[in-house]
């Protein structure tokens, strides 16, 4: 089943805190982590959510005071965090608190590495030769407008690609309040990222039984709430449910790697500026057809975590991984009928044909590949060109 | 984790601006269009400064954290009521009386809130009786601190959303002193709340609601209400 049973290394250092109420839980766990002066980052597009007067909420009575920087743009570069690294050290902040999703992320663990030591630290973590510096207190509050490395070693800041296992955030804290109701397109471009980091970390050759554990966990996790969270956004369990989906998905790519729906995903997302996830819905089908010819494929077991338990007993050998793609493919129908524009084929998300020649050498730079068989890569891209749902 | 680590762990880590180290080094934050040679006349510092600030002031501001007054006076009221009542119970019910004749003479716990209060403590004397000793916790030797961790959690206790295990489930308290005895304190507050509270509240704030004869459960409810209200011994 597994490559070797007993022999493995796992590592998720986060702490988590899920649930009502958990964000007043940040001053007496900051206590903890001896840090007592912490600088919040997010967006203008959560801080006009009230997302100010709810931090602020929490730490009522805490007698701290927090700053509140709101100027993380989709896409930070390094000047941002040159500006946060003087405003860090000249106000005396001793802790990170990140407050949204992809971008504020990568700044958040940019600026960490470089105020825990010293700037020419993000030099080495570019170099992925940052392995075990003692970072200072990060917490992060993902939000569902996920990029699939909020809590993973890397971070992707303009052109540097930082690797750093020090990085990933020491406290996740996930609360209704600050995992909001999202557009449609949004939540399901998360559930299906999630849902493809689930479904490539049961498929990896390297997987062991924590990874086989957590990605189970996200597979469950998505396909029992991402139709109440699109259907009755206002429902805050499966909105949770979605976001403590993403982080066990999270933490079983950051201990594997990505694979190829991931990485082509990654790259013809960023090719089309378009969310990563609704790409990878695209190509899960074509993705997980491919694995149908290997032997070693634990097809059975895919099932298990995509179609859950009453329907696995009922699939017969050697049928689970077919299963699995016709539970993707209803999936991808399902969400078609409940989002009038949402695409049907990658050639729906402005992809040319042109571009097809230059995406396999795209996906092989994505940060957190694994080893990519580029012809497999090329095949996958061919497949998902010619299909429409 | 004692109240007096708790509170020598907000330290202040006196960091001071240094804009050499800032800009200095490897250059490795001169970058985009922020080079050195747009600096002209050696005043490099002072521009790339002010281009900071004005990056960051818009965006950028400090909260102070508030206050929840009327929570906290909710949450005092009631940690008061109920540790009056637990002095009363000890006397008037037979099974919590037996509850503290387990623990040691002289044994005092606190139920509290963090970072700063509001708190209740009641103690064991030395023959036996059971004492409310009000809230300050300075200047008294606690064997049993049990701490919820903020005030939201306190009220979701306090208002009876949440039961003491469910509460003690969802990690809301640190218990800081012997297991054994936490569990004595908690069934002591278990029972204290199905006196108090009338049973459509109670079955709330109690794991299981007790089956007990009404008159005894009425008899004893009316003493520790006197008891509590009153301050009898």
């Amino acid at each position: 089943m597994f490559q070797s049973a007993h022999t493995f290394v796992f590592c998720s250092p986060a702490k988590v805190l899920s649930g009502n109420r958990a964000l007043e839980n940040l001053p007496v766990e900051l206590a903890g982590m001896d840090a007592c002066r912490p600088l919040i980052l997010t967006t203008a597009g959560l801080a006009v959510r009230g997302m100010e007067r709810i931090m602020a909420g929490a730490f009522a009575d805490s007698q701290l005071t927090v700053g509140f920087f709101t100027g993380v743009p989709p896409c930070p570069d390094r000047e941002l965090v040159r500006t946060l690294y003087g405003l860090y050290r000249d106000r005396g902040y001793d802790s990170l608190i990140a407050l949204g999703g992809g971008p504020v992320l990568t700044v958040a663990k940019a600026l960490n590495i470089a105020v825990s030591g010293e700037p020419e630290d993000l030099e080495a973590a570019a170099a992925g030769t940052l392995e075990s510096k003692e970072l200072r207190p990060l917490t992060a509050i993902p939000n569902l407008d996920v990029s699939g490395y909020e809590m993973t070693r890397y971070a992707d800041l303009a052109s540097l690609s930082l690797t750093a296992p020090t990085a990933i955030p020491g406290l996740l804290v996930l609360d209704h309040r600050t995992v909001p109701a999202e557009d449609r397109k949004t939540t399901a471009a998360a559930a299906l990222l999630t849902l493809t980091q689930a479904v490539e970390a049961l498929l990896h050759p390297g997987r062991n039984h924590l990874t086989d554990a957590y990605a189970y966990g996200a597979a469950r996790f998505i396909m029992e709430n991402f139709r109440t969270a699109l259907k009755n956004p206002s429902e805050r369990g499966s909105r949770l449910a979605l976001a403590n989906a993403a982080f066990f998905a999270q933490t079983a790519f950051d201990n594997l790697s990505g694979g190829k729906i991931f990485c082509l995903g990654m790259a013809i997302s960023r090719r089309c500026a378009v969310s990563p996830g609704l790409v990878m819905g695209l190509l899960l089908p074509h993705g997980l057809l491919m694995e149908m010819d290997r032997e070693e494929t634990p097809g059975k077991d895919l099932f298990l975590a995509v179609g859950g338990a009453e329907d696995y007993a009922l699939v017969e050998e050697g049928m689970g991984l077919r299963k699995t793609v016709d539970r993707c493919v209803e999936l991808l129908l399902e969400l078609q009928s409940l989002i009038p524009d949402y695409p049907r084929s990658i050639r729906d998300i402005g992809l040319k044909k042109s571009d097809l020649e230059e995406l396999p050498g795209a996906a092989d730079e994505v940060t957190g590949r694994g080893t990519l068989a580029l012809p497999e890569v090329r095949y996958l891209l061919d497949k998902a060109w010619e299909t429409r749902f | 984790m004692r109240g007096g680590v708790f509170l020598a762990l907000c330290f202040s880590p006196g960091i001071s601006g240094d804009p050499g180290h800032r800009f200095g080094g490897a250059g490795w934050f001169i970058d985009g269009d922020a080079k050195e040679e747009d600096c002209p006349n050696g005043n490099e510092g002072e521009v790339i400064i002010a281009v900071m600030e004005s990056l960051t002031m818009d965006n950028f501001r400090e909260i102070p954290a508030g206050g929840k007054p009327f929570k906290r006076i909710y949450v005092a009221l009631m940690l008061w009521f109920v540790g009056r009542a637990i002095q009363a119970a000890a006397r008037v019910d037979e099974a919590v009386g037996e509850e503290f004749a387990a623990l040691p003479d002289g044994f005092t716990f606190s139920l509290g809130v963090l970072p700063r209060g509001p708190a209740m403590i009641v103690g064991k004397g030395e023959e036996g009786q059971v004492r409310y000793r009000g809230w300050r916790l300075a200047g008294q030797r606690i064997d049993l601190q049990m701490k919820i961790k903020n005030l939201e959690g306190a009220l979701l206790m306090f208002t009876f959303q949440e039961s003491t295990a469910v509460a003690t489930a969802r990690n809301r308290l640190i218990v800081d002193g012997e297991v054994p005895a936490a569990c004595a304190i908690v069934r002591i507050l278990d029972r204290v709340e199905v006196y108090l509270l009338p049973k459509i509240i109670a079955k709330l704030a109690v794991k299981r609601y007790p089956d007990w004869p009404w008159e005894e459960k009425v008899g004893n409810r009316i003493r520790i209400y006197a008891g509590a209200i009153l301050g009898f011994r």
